[in-house]
């Protein structure tokens, strides 16, 4: 398995998924679900979650391993810049590293959620047991 | 008496923000414990569906395959809460979400996280957690100063052990 093999996977996380998320986990912060608030925080609009993308990135993942049950091992994401309710994120796998040995070998898949400019609003790296992919 | 209103001063011209890490230093290394109560697999699949998944096996809570989303415990702010007012900043935060911050005019965000698995959370789990705020940093920034803080947890199932460990950061401005 290579990234440049891995094509990239689309989402665009709606007003409403934001609103929704926000309420399966107890998220209150308004600048999430209030337009409001969130231009008073000099955002453009409503923001996705911090760990919305963190789920994101694990779909993005399943979707290029979709053939198997991959198990979750670790995930870590760095935000970069905020990303409103209404924009498209392209995530995209830079690269696939392996460490260990079978049957405990891990493959970590580094990822950037890009959006229209290309700019990472979002770097991730997913790591899955090689076993169960 | 001059130094006097020289020192009332200084200690007047105290931001927000010097407040909020003088505060979170004072709270370094010091470990809180709460509970976020029973996971339900009515809940668990409400979120799972929320973060626009698709799997049956996450998001239909009478599937036999039924899972746990794998993410869903680690997301959670907080358990039901009771009195939810109270426990809220003006700005829809809770309290004690971000050491040192509470009653402060201070912006918060997320800054990411990393976060190791250990078992898989079933449903029925009774799921404690474990914070510290492990890191304290002030920087400068093009848009001013601000702090970085890490807040380690740790989640554990009672009876089964831990689920998951993580750092998470916040930048307070």
């Amino acid at each position: 398995m290579n990234a440049e093999a891995l094509r990239p996977w689309s989402c665009t996380p709606s007003h409403v998924q934001l609103a929704r998320f926000s309420a399966a986990t107890w998220n209150f912060h308004r600048i999430h679900i209030d337009p409001i608030a969130a231009a008073e925080e000099g955002l453009p609009g409503p923001v996705v979650q911090s760990t919305l993308f963190a789920e994101l990135a694990w779909q993005a993942v399943r979707q290029w391993l979709s053939e198997a049950s991959p198990e979750l091992v670790c995930i870590e994401w760095r935000n970069n810049r905020p990303v409103s309710a209404g924009q498209t994120i392209r995530w995209v796998c830079t690269e696939v590293t392996r460490e260990g040995r079978p049957p405990d070998e891990l493959v970590t898949l580094s990822l950037a959620a890009l959006l229209a400019d290309d700019e990472a609003a979002v770097a991730a790296a997913v790591t899955v047991r090689a076993s169960s992919i | 008496m001059r130094w006097a209103a020289s020192y009332a001063a200084q200690v007047n011209s105290r931001s927000d923000l010097d407040i909020a890490e003088e505060r979170a230093r004072d709270l370094l290394q010091v470990t809180e414990y709460s509970t976020l109560g029973e996971v339900t697999a009515r809940d668990s699949a409400e979120f799972a569906r929320a973060a626009g998944e698709t799997d049956p096996r996450m998001t239909d809570s009478d599937s036999p395959d039924f899972v746990v989303h794998p993410m869903y415990v680690v997301s959670l702010l907080r358990a039901a809460p009771g009195r939810v007012d109270e426990d809220l900043r003006p700005d829809g935060m809770f309290r004690t979400e971000v050491p040192g911050t509470d009653g402060l005019a201070v912006r918060l965000m997320a800054g990411g996280q990393d976060v190791t698995f250990h078992r898989p959370c079933l449903a029925g789990d009774y799921v404690d957690v474990s914070r510290t705020l492990i890191w304290v940093e002030r920087k400068d920034g093009k848009s001013g100063k601000f702090l970085l803080m890490t807040v380690a947890k740790t989640y554990t199932a009672r009876g089964r052990g831990i689920i998951a460990t993580l750092n998470e950061r916040f930048i307070v401005r």
